[in-house]
């Protein structure tokens, strides 16, 4: 098992030398050494908060704290979906700025590949220009569909579609309001926004 | 602290002269105590003390002179001389049964400097710490004086925890600190649940626990911004029940806060309880 020292240091460099070697190894039992009892409560803390088991034996002029993985392997790459909601929000027709045309493009591709995702997001919202891609025209109408069949809400902006005229056209998922789309941002673990 | 040396100079100074004010005091004349390295470069210093001559001049005192020592880490403090009619001396005695506790600072920028210290946050992400430390009580202290208040004190080193119990044990009172009312700055609570608590919280809460009515039902969570040492802090202001209105409303006028974190409550006697 691999033993950090942290006897000789300073708070808070102990319990930062010990997040340090936590996150560069995850899920690897270690030992830390501390001359301290400050050190000892923090860093029973931080591996607590990091879903660590921690036993904490007396040692000659401190502490040695064994930090043992408390969550299984496969539960700490549990895929994104699982960590709460992931939202991806497209507020116009183009992705990233500077040519339009390529911005078109690159948006298309974007949804295109999401269908790719081994777990898709929750929910796409679209906004503003962005609705004249769920709306008759689109070119991505099918690749939004087929999104739609996997589970993945797929919601435009109503006021927008109104805006454009394009309320009878829209063609795949629903529309929303400016509700429903503050409460889907909020509640997200994760915004996407291409 | 913080890195930026005149930054670091603003807060020592509101930090020094933050005591007059708790009295009620106006500040007249300061010295400069500096500690300072050879290996840092010597307009660091100067930095420092430019910062600190902004706050003072700030605070319309003057300097009038001070001492510089080598040390291996810079270390930079105020010794402020001010001037307060007797009759109007505001102390920790005075406190009431049924008066109200005013803060105008939040809590915990003793957790956000272990985390700058530990580099898991930048000076960025602790830009509204940072702020409120170099603010001056002043602002807060004038609008105390002009509505009056029963006892003050300014939250330093022993925490929230610490200077509270102080000024329940000189005015013979119990206090009841609510909780839900106590307001931290942005990522405090995040830094403290990955352990960045710095040592004189620990001790803050070892030599306190005793006092606190209901300690065994504290969280280490609610401990860890109790107990948090604050690097100038707000003033906690202990106001009749009738005035606390005016009070919050002048505070927050004249653009400090003003968060009512509880009441005073008749005994026992320099002990305190959270609800």
């Amino acid at each position: 098992m691999k033993t950090l020292d942290c006897r000789n240091q300073q708070c808070p460099a102990p319990v930062v030398e010990t997040r340090k070697q936590i996150l560069a190894e995850p899920n690897v039992p270690l030992t830390v050494l501390v001359g301290d009892d400050t050190a000892r409560q923090n860093i029973s803390r931080l591996a607590a908060s990091l879903g660590y088991q921690v036993a904490v034996k007396e040692a000659d002029g401190g502490f040695s704290l064994e930090l043992t993985p408390g969550i299984p392997q496969e539960a700490a790459s549990t895929p994104p979906s699982a960590q709460g909601r992931t939202v991806v929000y497209v507020g116009a027709d183009t992705m990233g700025t500077g040519n339009d045309e390529l911005g078109h493009i690159l948006l298309k591709n974007f949804l295109f590949t999401l269908n790719e995702l081994t777990v898709p997001p929750d929910a796409i919202l679209f906004v503003n220009n962005g609705v004249k891609l769920t709306a008759a025209g689109s070119e991505v109408i099918e690749a939004l569909k087929k999104l739609a069949c996997n589970g993945v809400d797929i919601a435009s902006c109503g006021l927008c579609l109104e805006f454009f005229g394009l309320k009878d056209q829209l063609k795949v998922g629903r529309a929303t309001n400016m509700l429903d789309i503050v409460e889907q941002l909020h509640q997200a673990s994760r915004v996407i926004r291409p | 602290m913080v890195n930026d040396p005149a930054t670091f100079g603003r807060i020592a100074a509101a930090n020094a002269l933050s005591d007059i004010y708790a009295m009620g005091a106006k500040p007249l004349t300061v010295m400069n105590l500096i500690g300072f390295p050879r290996c840092l470069p010597q307009s660091a210093l100067v930095d420092i003390l430019k910062g600190g001559a902004e706050k003072v001049r700030e605070a319309d005192a003057v300097i009038v002179g001070g001492h510089t020592v080598e040390d291996d880490e810079p270390k930079y403090g105020l010794a402020v001389t001010g001037l307060v009619d007797p009759e109007k001396l505001i102390s920790t005695v005075g406190a009431r049964p049924g008066d109200r506790l005013i803060l105008t600072k939040p809590l915990g920028t003793g957790i956000l400097a272990t985390a700058l210290k530990g580099e898991i946050i930048s000076e960025t992400d602790m830009a509204e710490a940072i702020a409120g430390m170099q603010i001056l009580n002043r602002y807060a202290a004038e609008v105390m004086l002009e509505v009056g208040v029963h006892a003050c004190t300014d939250i330093t080193g022993f925490g929230l925890l610490g200077h509270a119990l102080e000024l329940a044990e000189a005015s013979q009172v119990g206090l009841e600190i609510e909780a839900s009312a106590l307001h931290i700055y942005p990522l405090v609570a995040e830094m403290a649940a990955i352990g960045l608590v710095s040592e004189g919280s620990y001790n803050n809460r070892q030599y306190y626990l005793p006092r606190i009515i209901n300690g065994a039902t504290i969280t280490p969570e609610l401990m860890d911004i109790l107990a948090d040492p604050q690097t100038s802090g707000g003033l906690l202001m202990v106001v009749a029940a009738e005035k606390t209105d005016e009070l919050k409303k002048k505070l927050l006028a004249t653009g400090c806060e003003a968060f009512q974190i509880g009441v005073v409550i008749d005994g026992p006697p320099g002990r305190l309880k959270v609800t």
